[in-house]
């Protein structure tokens, strides 16, 4: 057999267009990177000055660091009389009930899907795929005018909605599931123990490499999420929320240094999540889509 | 004749059972009340095994069967039903589909049909071959990887009104693009970039497009580091070049995972949509059909109309998707 050129996947060598296209790759997120980090310190910076500062001198580091501006919008972030401590309260349980109840939920019935064999498992199976496949639009209206019927709007009750996992969100769990051994359950039943110890003293133990990022994505969803708080929590808004409305007012009453403070504000506790996990979710996205 | 004792028949039990022992008396004691065999049921262990799936399979499938199925069906007959202003009674109709011609011959419907493309194409055409490039080039283990993977997914993971509003104030005219633009380049009036109809859609769009950057490229990474080594390095060893690679291995080995965004993209064709909410949730100019819906849904709680719209994009794009998908799944097959 003749090579016409011999290289290994290490081997650095390549042809001039191979290399053009890696540097303009490189150059094109430098530049990217290099932008959304410089507009994220220049939030950070103006956040800290006063706002003639910030009007006549927007690129300049702050004279003073006006600290003053996170008191101002921790003031201001309020909607419906409710303050930040209360949309706080409301973003916490808006996202970490979602974040532990789905994540359970959708890690069991993927355990279910992938371990056991039943009746009507392959018409079930199917059922989720088409849900996946069909695309529906109007169903927003039902689905608004349901969530006002059933009293789950405003209402802790929303976290009902999330006992689900009945849907797209199990396959991954179905694919870790799946690719673990059947014999580990047979050893619980020798052992004595029943299908619930088995789940959960020995898989769901097991499936901790995709249940932390599983839940940590949701809880960053549901923590950011203003839309859907925006139609079904109006009285009990959270932070992102707050923020949206802050956005609004901010277009009439000018303290820009004060709003930049409410963005950093609302931001760190998914940027502190994400600085201490974001081994933890990049390895298990990166490194095959969270197949565990 | 000495009288014999008699001993307190007490006495005798307690002696008794101190010599017995505690537990053999009692076995005694309820030897003498004999209890009724307890029938016990036995449960098989196959059938454990069901009681056990169906129990966890339980309360998803009713809360599939009312947030999904109930919340769907009552979208799709939403479309034959209209209510009554003067009496608030429900009535069923096929008027509905009447008016969502009327929207489209008389209302905003084409341009906002119009958004809703140029935001797919944003979101198809070009997110997915740049993310197989991106993925490609990260998958090569290019310079600056590391950073690059993790700056790459900050977007998706700041408040999307936090992000917005930052990138609002960095472009505006007293922002740091304004500060360049004025200072540097002398530009005399520094546009309200998304206050005013000529530059917001292109400014939602770029917006888009620059913190879509990533796209689907953590999906695509996934796929991409499936693909075994041998099989690259077998290729290699016959010579081929980085767009043969990208070609003839890479994309028919992710194909799965490729078709199925494809597939997905055209199944939510009329779906696309950008941060308008956000930015121009006033500006008629820069509507899709998906917010045109959100907005109905929110403002006016209207139903009907949004429902029997929906329905006929439903209605349009499942073929188109079910097109999509047999036509993907013909594609980079063996016999």
């Amino acid at each position: 057999m003749r090579f016409r050129r011999k290289r290994d996947l290490l081997d650095k060598r390549r042809t001039i267009w191979e290399k053009m296209f890696f540097i303009l790759l490189f150059l094109v997120l430098f530049v990217w990177a290099a932008i959304v980090v410089y507009m994220l310190l220049w939030a950070f910076m103006c956040s800290l000055k006063t706002n003639l500062e910030y009007v006549n001198e927007p690129l300049t580091l702050p004279v003073q660091l006006h600290f003053e501006n996170f008191k101002i919008a921790l003031d201001k972030l309020s909607v419906n009389n409710i303050g930040f401590l209360g949309m706080l309260w409301h973003s916490l349980w808006q996202s970490v009930g979602p974040a532990l109840i789905s994540t359970t939920m959708a890690l069991l019935v993927g355990y279910v899907f992938a371990q056991y064999q039943f009746p009507g498992k392959a018409f079930l199976f199917g059922v989720i795929v088409f849900t996946m496949l069909i695309p529906l639009y109007g169903s927003m209206a039902a689905s608004y005018r349901l969530m006002f019927d059933l009293k789950l709007a405003n209402s802790y009750l929303y976290l009902i909605k999330c006992v689900g996992g009945f849907g797209g969100g199990m396959l991954v769990p179905y694919g870790y599931f799946k690719a673990m051994p059947k014999e580990m359950r047979e050893a619980v039943y020798v052992d004595g123990g029943s299908d619930d110890i088995a789940f959960w003293k020995v898989y769901f133990p097991l499936s901790r490499n995709i249940f932390i990022p599983l839940a940590m994505l949701t809880f960053i969803a549901e923590w950011n999420d203003f839309q859907n708080t925006l139609l079904y929590f109006d009285k009990m808004p959270n932070l992102a929320l707050g923020l949206y409305y802050f956005q609004q007012e901010i277009q009439y009453v000018v303290n820009n240094p004060a709003y930049f403070a409410g963005t950093l504000i609302v931001m760190a506790p998914v940027v502190i999540l994400f600085i201490f996990a974001s081994d933890k979710i990049m390895g298990q996205l990166y490194s095959g889509g969270l197949k565990g | 004749m000495e009288k014999e004792k008699i001993e307190n028949p007490k006495s005798i039990q307690r002696k008794r059972a101190r010599a017995m022992g505690f537990y053999e008396l009692k076995r005694r004691v309820s030897a003498l009340f004999p209890k009724r065999k307890s029938r016990k049921k036995v449960i098989n262990f196959h059938t454990k095994q069901k009681i056990f799936v169906w129990r966890v399979l339980a309360i998803p499938i009713l809360n599939f069967l009312v947030f999904w199925v109930y919340a769907n069906l009552d979208a799709i007959t939403m479309a034959f039903r209209n209510i009554d202003m003067s009496t608030g009674m429900e009535y069923w109709t096929l008027g509905n589909f009447g008016k969502v011609l009327d929207l489209f011959t008389e209302g905003n419907m084409l341009l906002y049909g119009r958004n809703t493309l140029m935001f797919w194409l944003l979101s198809t055409v070009w997110a997915i071959p740049h993310s197989i490039m991106l993925t490609y080039g990260f998958h090569k283990k290019m310079a600056g990887r590391k950073v690059f993977r993790v700056l790459l997914y900050i977007p998706s993971i700041i408040c999307s009104v936090a992000l917005a509003g930052i990138f609002s104030s960095f472009i505006s005219s007293n922002g740091a693009v304004g500060y360049i633009l004025t200072n540097v380049f002398n530009v005399a009036r520094v546009p309200a970039w998304f206050a005013e109809q000529e530059f917001a859609l292109g400014g939602l769009l770029f917006y888009s497009f620059f913190f879509g950057f990533a796209g689907q490229y953590i999906l695509y990474s996934g796929a991409m580091a499936n693909i075994s080594n041998e099989i690259t390095e077998a290729a290699y060893m016959d010579g081929v070049t980085m767009w043969q690679e990208i070609l003839y291995i890479d994309i028919p080995l992710m194909w799965p995972t490729l078709s199925m965004t494809i597939v997905t993209s055209f199944s939510g064709l009329f779906g696309a949509s950008g941060p308008i909410l956000i930015f121009t949730p006033n500006m008629e100019a820069t509507w899709t059909f998906g917010y045109w819906i959100f907005d109905q849904v929110r403002r006016f709680q209207a139903y009907y109309l949004p429902a029997t719209l929906g329905l006929c994009f439903t209605i349009i794009a499942f073929p188109i998707a079910m097109w999509v998908k047999n036509v993907t799944d013909k594609m980079f097959t063996t016999e």
